[in-house]
Protein backbone atom coordinates (compact mmCIF):
# COMPACT_ATOMS: atom_id res chain seq x y z
CA UNK A 1 0.00 0.00 0.00
CA UNK A 2 1.59 3.31 -0.80
CA UNK A 3 -0.51 5.45 0.57
CA UNK A 4 -3.97 5.70 2.37
CA UNK A 5 -7.39 7.36 0.99
CA UNK A 6 -9.91 8.91 3.39
CA UNK A 7 -12.36 5.98 3.18
CA UNK A 8 -9.26 3.79 4.92
CA UNK A 9 -8.35 6.57 7.19
CA UNK A 10 -11.93 6.56 8.63
CA UNK A 11 -11.68 2.93 9.60
CA UNK A 12 -8.32 3.17 11.26
CA UNK A 13 -9.07 6.09 13.64
CA UNK A 14 -9.51 4.64 16.59
CA UNK A 15 -7.15 2.47 16.21
CA UNK A 16 -4.63 5.81 15.59
CA UNK A 17 -6.21 7.75 19.42
CA UNK A 18 -5.80 4.59 20.47
CA UNK A 19 -2.09 4.37 19.51
CA UNK A 20 -3.09 0.64 17.97
CA UNK A 21 -2.06 1.18 14.46
CA UNK A 22 1.08 -0.92 13.43
CA UNK A 23 4.18 0.65 13.22
CA UNK A 24 3.99 -0.26 9.29
CA UNK A 25 0.93 1.63 8.80
CA UNK A 26 1.76 4.76 11.22
CA UNK A 27 3.84 6.09 8.85
CA UNK A 28 0.78 6.27 5.80
CA UNK A 29 -1.67 7.31 7.99
CA UNK A 30 0.68 10.21 9.21
CA UNK A 31 1.04 10.76 5.83
CA UNK A 32 -2.46 11.29 4.76
CA UNK A 33 -3.22 13.11 8.31
CA UNK A 34 -0.24 16.01 7.10
CA UNK A 35 -2.44 17.19 4.12
CA UNK A 36 -6.02 15.97 4.62
CA UNK A 37 -8.14 18.93 6.33
CA UNK A 38 -11.10 16.15 6.73
CA UNK A 39 -9.64 13.40 8.25
CA UNK A 40 -7.70 15.68 10.67
CA UNK A 41 -11.08 17.57 11.23
CA UNK A 42 -12.74 14.03 11.57
CA UNK A 43 -10.17 12.84 14.41
CA UNK A 44 -10.87 15.56 16.13
CA UNK A 45 -14.51 15.34 16.19
CA UNK A 46 -13.81 11.68 17.48
CA UNK A 47 -11.52 13.22 20.32
CA UNK A 48 -14.17 15.56 21.35
CA UNK A 49 -17.23 13.12 21.09
CA UNK A 50 -14.59 10.39 22.97
CA UNK A 51 -13.77 13.05 26.00
CA UNK A 52 -17.46 14.34 26.32
CA UNK A 53 -18.65 10.38 26.76
CA UNK A 54 -16.16 9.63 28.92
CA UNK A 55 -16.97 12.84 31.24
CA UNK A 56 -20.65 11.38 31.75
CA UNK A 57 -21.59 8.59 33.92
CA UNK A 58 -23.69 5.99 32.80
CA UNK A 59 -26.95 6.36 34.12
CA UNK A 60 -28.09 4.40 37.38
CA UNK A 61 -31.10 1.66 36.86
CA UNK A 62 -33.82 2.41 38.45
CA UNK A 63 -34.84 0.66 41.83
CA UNK A 64 -37.15 -1.60 40.48
CA UNK A 65 -34.65 -2.90 37.98
CA UNK A 66 -32.08 -3.40 40.58
CA UNK A 67 -34.38 -5.24 42.90
CA UNK A 68 -35.17 -7.50 40.18
CA UNK A 69 -31.99 -8.38 39.05
CA UNK A 70 -31.26 -8.70 42.79
CA UNK A 71 -34.20 -11.06 43.29
CA UNK A 72 -33.17 -13.06 40.33
CA UNK A 73 -29.36 -13.35 41.43
CA UNK A 74 -30.66 -14.56 44.74
CA UNK A 75 -33.26 -17.35 43.38
CA UNK A 76 -30.41 -18.40 40.64
CA UNK A 77 -27.68 -19.08 43.51
CA UNK A 78 -30.49 -20.52 46.19
CA UNK A 79 -31.36 -23.00 43.44
CA UNK A 80 -34.60 -22.32 42.97
CA UNK A 81 -34.92 -19.88 40.03
CA UNK A 82 -37.44 -20.50 37.48
CA UNK A 83 -35.88 -22.80 34.40
CA UNK B 1 22.42 13.08 12.45
CA UNK B 2 21.31 16.14 10.98
CA UNK B 3 17.92 16.94 9.79
CA UNK B 4 14.86 17.96 9.64
CA UNK B 5 11.68 18.53 11.98
CA UNK B 6 8.48 20.19 11.10
CA UNK B 7 6.40 21.55 13.83
CA UNK B 8 2.90 23.21 14.49
CA UNK B 9 3.11 26.94 15.36
CA UNK B 10 4.54 26.79 19.04
CA UNK B 11 6.72 24.07 18.35
CA UNK B 12 4.11 21.60 18.59
CA UNK B 13 4.62 18.25 17.21
CA UNK B 14 1.69 17.88 14.85
CA UNK B 15 1.06 14.51 15.76
CA UNK B 16 2.51 14.02 19.41
CA UNK B 17 1.15 17.63 20.07
CA UNK B 18 4.40 17.82 22.04
CA UNK B 19 5.29 20.86 22.82
CA UNK B 20 9.59 20.78 21.82
CA UNK B 21 12.15 22.58 24.09
CA UNK B 22 13.24 24.57 22.03
CA UNK B 23 17.06 26.05 21.79
CA UNK B 24 18.50 28.89 24.47
CA UNK B 25 19.96 31.28 21.72
CA UNK B 26 23.06 29.09 20.11
CA UNK B 27 22.73 26.73 22.36
CA UNK B 28 20.95 23.42 21.26
CA UNK B 29 17.95 22.69 22.64
CA UNK B 30 17.41 19.36 25.63
CA UNK B 31 17.53 16.19 24.23
CA UNK B 32 14.36 14.41 24.15
CA UNK B 33 13.98 10.82 24.17
CA UNK B 34 11.09 8.85 22.97
CA UNK B 35 10.99 5.73 25.29
CA UNK B 36 9.60 6.12 28.80
CA UNK B 37 9.27 9.72 28.54
CA UNK B 38 6.26 12.10 27.52
CA UNK B 39 5.49 9.42 24.07
CA UNK B 40 6.48 11.74 21.85
CA UNK B 41 6.08 8.63 19.54
CA UNK B 42 5.71 5.00 21.12
CA UNK B 43 8.98 3.71 20.19
CA UNK B 44 10.80 7.01 18.05
CA UNK B 45 11.45 10.40 17.24
CA UNK B 46 10.81 11.23 13.67
CA UNK B 47 12.71 13.47 11.48
CA UNK B 48 12.91 14.51 7.69
CA UNK B 49 15.72 14.35 5.34
CA UNK B 50 15.66 17.05 2.93
CA UNK B 51 13.80 14.78 -0.18
CA UNK B 52 11.00 13.98 2.93
CA UNK B 53 9.72 17.60 3.35
CA UNK B 54 7.55 17.78 0.60
CA UNK B 55 5.21 15.22 2.84
CA UNK B 56 5.28 16.99 5.98
CA UNK B 57 5.45 20.61 5.84
CA UNK B 58 3.85 22.58 8.79
CA UNK B 59 3.79 25.87 10.16
CA UNK B 60 7.43 25.68 11.36
CA UNK B 61 10.51 24.19 10.26
CA UNK B 62 13.50 23.16 12.31
CA UNK B 63 17.13 22.06 11.40
CA UNK B 64 17.76 18.83 14.67
CA UNK B 65 20.21 16.58 15.59
CA UNK B 66 18.67 12.58 16.01
CA UNK B 67 20.70 10.66 18.20
CA UNK B 68 21.70 7.42 18.16
CA UNK B 69 20.69 5.05 14.84
CA UNK B 70 18.51 6.53 12.94
CA UNK B 71 16.58 4.07 11.20
CA UNK B 72 14.74 5.19 7.35
CA UNK B 73 10.94 5.10 6.60
CA UNK B 74 9.24 5.52 3.54
CA UNK B 75 9.22 9.48 4.12
CA UNK B 76 10.64 10.09 7.55
CA UNK B 77 13.77 9.22 9.71
CA UNK B 78 13.46 7.49 13.35
CA UNK B 79 15.84 7.78 16.11
CA UNK B 80 15.98 7.35 19.71
CA UNK B 81 16.60 10.84 20.33
CA UNK B 82 16.48 14.14 19.06
CA UNK B 83 17.13 17.84 19.54
CA UNK B 84 16.47 21.00 17.83
CA UNK B 85 19.39 23.59 16.65
CA UNK B 86 17.82 26.02 15.30
CA UNK B 87 14.30 27.47 13.37
CA UNK B 88 14.82 27.57 9.04
CA UNK B 89 13.11 30.99 9.50
CA UNK B 90 13.42 31.12 5.35
CA UNK B 91 10.12 28.72 6.21
CA UNK B 92 7.39 31.08 6.65
CA UNK B 93 4.01 31.59 5.33
CA UNK B 94 4.97 33.58 2.65
CA UNK B 95 7.43 30.61 1.75
CA UNK B 96 4.97 28.39 2.07
CA UNK B 97 2.32 30.37 -0.20
CA UNK B 98 5.36 30.52 -3.07
CA UNK B 99 5.83 26.48 -2.95
CA UNK B 100 1.98 26.43 -2.97
CA UNK B 101 2.07 28.35 -6.09
CA UNK B 102 5.05 26.89 -7.82
CA UNK B 103 2.81 23.28 -6.99
CA UNK B 104 0.07 24.71 -9.08
CA UNK B 105 2.17 25.95 -11.72
CA UNK B 106 4.18 22.38 -12.05
CA UNK B 107 0.31 20.72 -11.98
CA UNK B 108 -0.73 23.23 -14.80
CA UNK B 109 1.99 21.83 -17.40
CA UNK B 110 1.22 18.33 -16.07
CA UNK B 111 -2.04 18.67 -17.48
CA UNK B 112 -0.71 20.69 -20.36
CA UNK B 113 1.72 17.55 -20.94
CA UNK B 114 -1.25 15.68 -21.20
CA UNK B 115 -3.67 17.88 -23.76
CA UNK B 116 -0.41 17.43 -25.89
CA UNK B 117 -0.31 13.62 -25.99
CA UNK B 118 -4.12 13.59 -26.22
CA UNK B 119 -3.96 15.93 -29.39
CA UNK B 120 -5.56 19.42 -28.48
CA UNK B 121 -2.31 21.53 -28.83
CA UNK B 122 -4.03 24.67 -28.55
CA UNK B 123 -5.76 24.29 -25.52
CA UNK B 124 -2.06 23.06 -24.04
CA UNK B 125 -0.60 26.12 -25.17
CA UNK B 126 -3.01 28.46 -23.76
CA UNK B 127 -3.15 26.78 -20.57
CA UNK B 128 1.28 26.93 -20.38
CA UNK B 129 0.35 31.03 -20.94
CA UNK B 130 -1.11 31.36 -17.62
CA UNK B 131 1.29 31.84 -14.86
CA UNK B 132 -0.83 33.02 -12.11
CA UNK B 133 -3.07 31.37 -9.88
CA UNK B 134 -6.08 32.38 -10.93
CA UNK B 135 -5.69 32.83 -14.27
CA UNK B 136 -4.98 28.80 -14.43
CA UNK B 137 -8.04 28.05 -12.30
CA UNK B 138 -10.08 30.45 -14.59
CA UNK B 139 -8.25 28.62 -17.59
CA UNK B 140 -8.94 25.33 -16.75
CA UNK B 141 -12.75 26.00 -16.22
CA UNK B 142 -12.85 27.02 -19.81
CA UNK B 143 -11.39 24.10 -20.99
CA UNK B 144 -13.04 20.92 -22.80
CA UNK B 145 -10.70 18.23 -21.98
CA UNK B 146 -10.28 14.86 -24.23
CA UNK B 147 -11.21 12.24 -21.89
CA UNK B 148 -7.40 11.58 -22.08
CA UNK B 149 -6.22 14.64 -20.35
CA UNK B 150 -9.51 15.15 -18.34
CA UNK B 151 -8.15 13.82 -14.93
CA UNK B 152 -5.00 15.69 -15.47
CA UNK B 153 -6.84 19.13 -16.59
CA UNK B 154 -8.92 19.15 -13.43
CA UNK B 155 -6.35 18.46 -11.18
CA UNK B 156 -4.63 21.36 -12.52
CA UNK B 157 -7.94 23.28 -11.30
CA UNK B 158 -7.63 21.82 -7.73
CA UNK B 159 -4.15 22.29 -7.53
CA UNK B 160 -4.97 26.40 -7.90
CA UNK B 161 -7.83 26.24 -6.17
CA UNK B 162 -5.86 25.24 -2.85
CA UNK B 163 -2.80 26.94 -3.79
CA UNK B 164 -5.45 30.21 -3.37
CA UNK B 165 -6.37 28.24 0.17
CA UNK B 166 -2.71 28.34 0.98
CA UNK B 167 -2.23 24.39 1.35
CA UNK B 168 0.99 24.09 0.24
CA UNK B 169 1.09 20.49 1.64
CA UNK B 170 -1.66 19.57 -0.61
CA UNK B 171 -0.90 21.43 -3.83
CA UNK B 172 2.54 19.65 -3.56
CA UNK B 173 -0.06 16.39 -3.36
CA UNK B 174 -1.60 17.17 -6.31
CA UNK B 175 1.19 18.08 -8.35
CA UNK B 176 2.73 14.83 -7.47
CA UNK B 177 -0.40 12.96 -8.18
CA UNK B 178 -0.89 14.84 -11.58
CA UNK B 179 2.78 13.50 -12.77
CA UNK B 180 1.69 10.24 -12.04
CA UNK B 181 -1.12 10.03 -14.25
CA UNK B 182 1.17 11.18 -16.85
CA UNK B 183 4.36 9.07 -16.21
CA UNK B 184 3.05 6.66 -13.55
CA UNK B 185 5.49 5.87 -10.26
CA UNK B 186 8.59 7.26 -12.00
CA UNK B 187 6.94 10.37 -12.54
CA UNK B 188 5.28 11.27 -8.99
CA UNK B 189 9.10 10.11 -7.96
CA UNK B 190 10.48 12.73 -10.25
CA UNK B 191 7.63 15.24 -9.13
CA UNK B 192 8.27 15.11 -5.44
CA UNK B 193 12.15 14.63 -6.40
CA UNK B 194 11.88 18.07 -8.26
CA UNK B 195 9.83 19.70 -5.03
CA UNK B 196 12.45 18.34 -2.63
CA UNK B 197 15.36 20.25 -4.29
CA UNK B 198 12.68 23.55 -4.77
CA UNK B 199 12.74 23.59 -0.77
CA UNK B 200 16.34 22.90 -0.38
CA UNK B 201 17.23 25.93 -2.55
CA UNK B 202 14.78 28.47 -1.40
CA UNK B 203 15.97 27.26 2.05
CA UNK B 204 19.71 26.85 2.08
CA UNK B 205 19.10 23.43 3.50
CA UNK B 206 22.77 21.86 3.61
CA UNK B 207 21.79 18.46 5.28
Amino acid sequence: MDEIVCREFAELATDYLEGAVPDDDLELVEEHLAMCDWCREYLQQIETTSAALAETAPPAPPDETLHAVLRAFRAQTRGDAPR
Amino acid sequence: MIAYKFLCAGGIGPFSRFSWPQPDGEAPGPWVAAAGGVAICRSAVHGCRVHDLPWWLQDELWEAEFDGEPTAGRHKIMAPRARLLRRIDAWDSACAQRFADTCARRARDHAATALDRAGAADPAAALRDRAGIRDIRDAVRAIEPPEPARVAVMMAGDAARRALGGAAVVTAYIAAHAAAGIDGQPGMAAERAWQSEWLRAELQLGH
